[in-house]
């Protein structure tokens, strides 16, 4: 469980990309990604496991995400910049 | 602004375990959708399975109005199911076939309700096999000008899913609408739309797909009615 205040953007989304690795069979799509990458359109990532994602970020980093939050996380650096919110709030 | 939206899921896909628990259900259903269940309005049906035919519903929706909302965020607990009725024949039997496509849905074995979000209501029909929950949502509570297919596919990569649910839906909508050179493209939001030699009609299209299904909706009316 990674709950560090001192995480960089960076580093989150290195961590992302475990978390969306189930998630998406292009790997090499995965391992390109940056902050603009969408998940449904670039990563190819079902909607269905959106709900899954969350879940996996809201237990990796120890944090609870809102439906607003939660509405944000279309994109990588989207989540990246939601995750550092709630592990900030804490 | 007419529309339409369909949303398909693979029962063989969902874990069955996390959706059960409440830090995943808590993310679909609104406490009033919960009630429903518990209510047992539902009968026997899992939890699960009302948990993901919950999404469905609430996935189709979206879809329908993405047409006319470019900038909407799918948010499942903005999307408020009012109601569902169980079909008089509720047993869930295998879909058995590889493809099956159809017009309008008969009260006897589809599941249907209204839903709601931000003031606009809608109705909604669903289906559910062993291996699949298929939704189509209409602004209208008559389906009659409603089409809607599924098929199950060889290859569950996205390109295959992608390509396999283009040539199920052109070819139907080429058997209804003969004589046209119809094709697919898709809007810069990601939505499909239907062209005409490379006009765009006026005929609201939705697609899906989720492992080795794929499903299609779309609406048929004025000029195109048949």
């Amino acid at each position: 469980m990674e709950n560090s205040k001192t995480m960089d953007k960076q580093a989150i989304l290195e961590e992302l990309k475990k978390v969306l690795a189930p998630y998406t069979a292009d790997k090499a799509a995965l391992s390109a990604i940056n902050e603009q990458t969408d998940l449904i359109k670039d990563l190819k990532i079902n909607s269905a496991n959106i709900i899954d994602i969350i879940i996996d970020a809201e237990t990796k980093y120890d944090i609870e995400i809102d439906v607003d939050s939660a509405e944000k996380m279309s994109s990588v650096g989207s989540c990246v910049g939601v995750i550092m919110e709630k592990m900030y709030q804490k | 602004m007419l529309s339409t939206g369909n949303d398909i899921i693979s029962l063989a896909h969902i874990n069955t375990l996390r959706t059960r628990e409440m830090r995943f259900y808590d993310k679909v259903l609104t406490p009033s959708e919960l009630e429903i269940y518990r209510a047992g309005d539902c009968g026997s049906m899992p939890f699960e399975i009302f948990v993901w035919l919950a999404w469905s519903i609430k996935e189709a929706a979206f879809k329908y109005q993405s047409r006319s909302m470019a900038d909407i965020v799918f948010s499942p607990l903005k999307i408020h199911i009012q109601s569902i009725n169980y079909p008089q024949q509720n047993a869930i039997k295998n879909f058995g076939r590889l493809q099956y496509e159809t017009t309008s849905f008969p009260e006897e074995f589809a599941f249907q309700g209204i839903a709601s979000c931000g003031g606009a209501f809608f109705h909604f029909r669903s289906v559910i096999y062993q291996e699949l929950i298929h939704t189509v949502v209409n602004k209208d509570e008559a389906f009659g000008n409603i089409w809607w297919g599924i098929k199950i596919i060889e290859c569950s990569d996205h390109q295959s899913q992608s390509a396999e649910v283009r040539s199920f839906l052109l070819k139907k909508l080429q058997a209804v609408l003969p004589n046209q050179k119809l094709s697919i493209a898709k809007t810069e939001a990601g939505r499909p739309v239907i062209l005409n030699e490379a006009k765009e009609m006026n005929l609201p299209v939705s697609i899906t797909h989720h492992y080795h299904f794929v499903a299609y909706s779309f609406l048929l009316s004025g000029s195109y009615m048949v």
